[in-house]
């Protein structure tokens, strides 16, 4: 649904995107993990055809460029910053996105009470956005690019600002729309939304994509190793050799597989308590692979 | 389905209304500016010292050596300016356009008796701005002035003094229907002018006094003539409320408002970040652009309505409808092209609002938006022909009061038509880039 090939995109000096490809097929939710400057939202402009590429091509739904407005009329967009009018109602907010996607009469009035009770918000939806909180806001960004029912969604940092509540509510609603047949491409700083609810994630620093595979795979692959504390009970046999270093009566050592290493102490007779894995995430393939934190 | 230029005018103008300070300026303000611009309009001519000449339009159909020293007399006053003019009509017609204050019409024959107090005098034609009717006043004392002085020239003038009463005594010779002893009193009077003028100097070639005033009493008959005559039938030609003047204001300040509210507005898209869920619409950036301009016009439209209405309801008579329409159109167009242009003037919102209100402020006080520009000095009324407000307000007092017909109202028109073309060609030029 979503293909871009080859896209590179030059701002004076900076190189924002850098040869960079990807696709993403219906039903799958394709998570882009970057730090600030990754060139995130470049791509998420070419993507959706407010900036046209220096080279590579983008094609939507198998059709076409989306600088084309009947390719557009299938896209999605839930920009960052909240694209929403404060002095109008959030019924008036739909309603007027609603006709911009050439919505009109019953279907219209339909698809934008779909809308606020997909958002919750239908007791507020004579109100003015200016009086919504944060999370009613994001709810209705977000609504408010699904309305017209697009196969190919673009969701920026679509969590920013949410409370845990509505945070759960939202990634639940993205996961049932690629249920239901969608390609969505999400951005986010947030590694466990993207490890909830991607089937792949592609990790982006510098304008190119470092790595693209399922969170596991990209676990398995650049995760490195997990962390294991054991409190021991007993005394270290004699000729038994620990796999990490002894503290103040905790064991500590990194394992692929810590669980049967852990197995493998107790065969020994080594008496274990209490003991604590820690294994790597997304964070740790991101720290392995850029050689900083997302947040930096 | 409809059109994305409806959708997004209709959201622009709903996105206005709910702004309670922009409805203000858009609705409110004009209407108090109007209603107190007309409430102080008795007042609007002062003695201020540095008002600019008043331009007096001169048919001199006599040309005798008295017609031009009264024209003369009249020119030397510090706040009336004469000029030459071929006819009456032409001079009517530019005094409706505003162009000057007045028309003078001097018959033929006013030399003969001009400054003989007793002599019977033809009426000379006066015409005036009814937009102006207080300079009028001040005209009509000039003339009286000048008259005062032409019969001060006769009486330092033995040749012209002598010419007055053989001129009486061969009248007098031709009637037999006076009565003898009416005769031998007249013959008396004519005497003692021959005898005054055996007594007074030549002073034809000394330097002659400039000012002072004339005598008191009136030396001069006055015909009104009819600026606006010739216009549709059944028109009245004459202003017919003190609102014909400052309705027109009025209405170019709303206009102005709408102007500041709409470009700031295509600004505050870009910064609140709507602008960049529009662009991502299937639709054109043309249509975002246009719908922008549209809601502009569609609003001042609606001022405009909303002005004439309340006008109606004060006694303003509109003249020409469609006029009116035509004005209010090419204006609202102009100005919304001109809305485009200021959009691009700076880049966050209070830059454009900041620009955008300098800019309105020029155009307003050197346009006749804050001072009507009769009562603007020379400098002032030669720039005010750069402010488009000038335009605008001309060619609603064209339609409302000064009985322009389609001809008259071509150059406001077009100058309004092509202002809002360059605004247009040059804002989107712009904005496009920008986006």
């Amino acid at each position: 649904m979503i293909q871009a090939r080859h896209l590179s995109k030059q701002f004076g000096d900076v190189l924002a995107v850098d040869d960079l490809s990807l696709e993403v097929q219906e039903g799958e939710v394709y998570g882009l993990l970057g730090p600030n400057g990754a060139g995130k939202t470049t791509t998420i402009h070419m993507l959706v055809g407010l900036l046209r590429p220096d080279r590579g091509e983008v094609r939507l739904g198998g059709r076409g460029s989306p600088e084309l407005a009947e390719i557009r009329r299938i896209l999605g967009v839930a920009p960052q910053a909240l694209s929403l009018y404060d002095e109008l109602t959030g019924k008036e907010n739909l309603t007027f996105i609603g006709r911009l996607y050439g919505l009109g009469g019953d279907t219209l009035k339909e698809r934008v009470a779909w809308a606020l009770g997909f958002a919750q918000l239908e007791e507020k939806a004579r109100r003015p956005v200016a009086t919504y909180s944060g999370g009613m806001k994001r709810r209705l960004n977000l609504v408010s690019a699904l309305l017209h029912r697009p196969s190919v969604v673009f969701l920026d940092e679509p969590t920013v600002g949410v409370d845990a509540q509505s945070r759960n509510h939202l990634l639940e609603q993205v996961r049932t729309l690629a249920d239901e047949g969608c390609a969505v491409l999400l951005t986010t700083h947030a590694m466990e939304e993207a490890e909830r609810i991607c089937d792949r994630v592609a990790i982006m620093d510098h304008g190119r994509l470092l790595a693209l595979d399922t969170v596991a795979n990209l676990i398995a692959a650049h995760g490195g190793k997990a962390k294991v504390t054991a409190e021991l009970k007993s005394e270290v046999p004699e000729g038994c050799v620990l796999p990490g270093s002894v503290d103040g009566g905790r064991l500590s050592f990194t394992s692929h597989e810590p669980l049967q290493d852990l197995l493998e102490l107790s065969r020994k007779g080594i008496r274990l308590g209490a003991f604590h894995v820690e294994r790597p995430d997304l964070e740790a393939v991101f720290l392995a692979l850029t050689g900083r934190r997302l947040r930096d | 389905m409809r059109h994305p230029l409806f959708t997004l005018a209709m959201k622009d103008i709903h996105l206005l209304l709910r702004d309670r300070m922009g409805l203000f300026f858009v609705v409110a303000f004009p209407i108090l500016m109007g209603v107190a611009f007309g409430l102080v309009g008795a007042g609007f001519a002062g003695d201020d010292p540095d008002r600019k000449e008043a331009t007096v339009l001169v048919v001199d159909a006599d040309q005798s050596p008295m017609s031009r020293l009264f024209v003369s007399h009249l020119d030397e006053a510090d706040d009336v300016a004469t000029k030459a003019a071929a006819n009456v009509e032409t001079a009517r017609k530019q005094v409706l356009a505003g162009k000057a204050l007045a028309v003078l019409a001097i018959p033929e024959g006013f030399g003969e008796t001009a400054g003989v107090f007793w002599a019977e005098k033809p009426a000379l034609g006066l015409g005036v701005d009814p937009s102006r009717k207080a300079e009028g006043a001040m005209l009509q004392g000039r003339l009286m002035e000048a008259a005062g002085r032409l019969m001060q020239d006769r009486f330092r003038d033995p040749k012209s003094l002598r010419s007055v009463s053989d001129t009486a005594r061969r009248q007098l010779a031709e009637n037999t229907e006076i009565p003898e002893a009416t005769r031998r009193a007249l013959d008396v009077l004519f005497q003692s002018l021959d005898d005054l003028a055996e007594a007074t100097p030549d002073e034809s070639a000394e330097e002659k006094s400039v000012g002072g005033s004339g005598p008191s009493m009136e030396l001069l008959q006055l015909e009104t003539i009819d600026v606006r005559a010739g216009m549709e039938p059944g028109v009245e030609a004459k202003l017919r409320s003190r609102w014909d003047i400052s309705f027109p204001a009025a209405i170019l300040w709303g206009i102005l408002s709408c102007m500041g509210s709409f470009a700031v507005s295509i600004v505050k898209e870009k910064q609140s970040g709507t602008l960049f869920r529009l662009r991502a619409a299937p639709i054109r950036s043309e249509h975002i652009l246009l719908g922008k301009g549209l809601a502009c016009m569609v609003t001042a439209l609606g001022v405009i309505a909303l002005m004439m209405g309340l006008g109606a309801a004060l006694g303003i008579q509109l003249q020409s409808p469609g006029l009116l329409l035509l004005a209010a159109l090419c204006t609202a167009f102009g100005f919304s092209g001109l809305m485009m242009l200021m959009s691009v003037l700076g880049k966050t919102e209070q830059a454009v609002a900041g620009a955008g209100w300098a800019l309105i402020v020029t155009m307003a006080m050197f346009g006749g938006g804050m001072i009507p520009l009769a009562f603007m000095p020379r400098f002032m009324v030669e720039i005010s022909n750069f402010s488009p407000v000038k335009w605008g307000i001309l060619a609603f007092e064209g339609a409302i009061w000064r009985g322009f017909h389609v001809a008259d109202m071509l150059l406001p028109c077009a100058i309004l038509l092509g202002m809002g073309l360059v605004g247009y060609a040059l804002g989107f030029t712009r904005l496009k880039r920008s986006f």
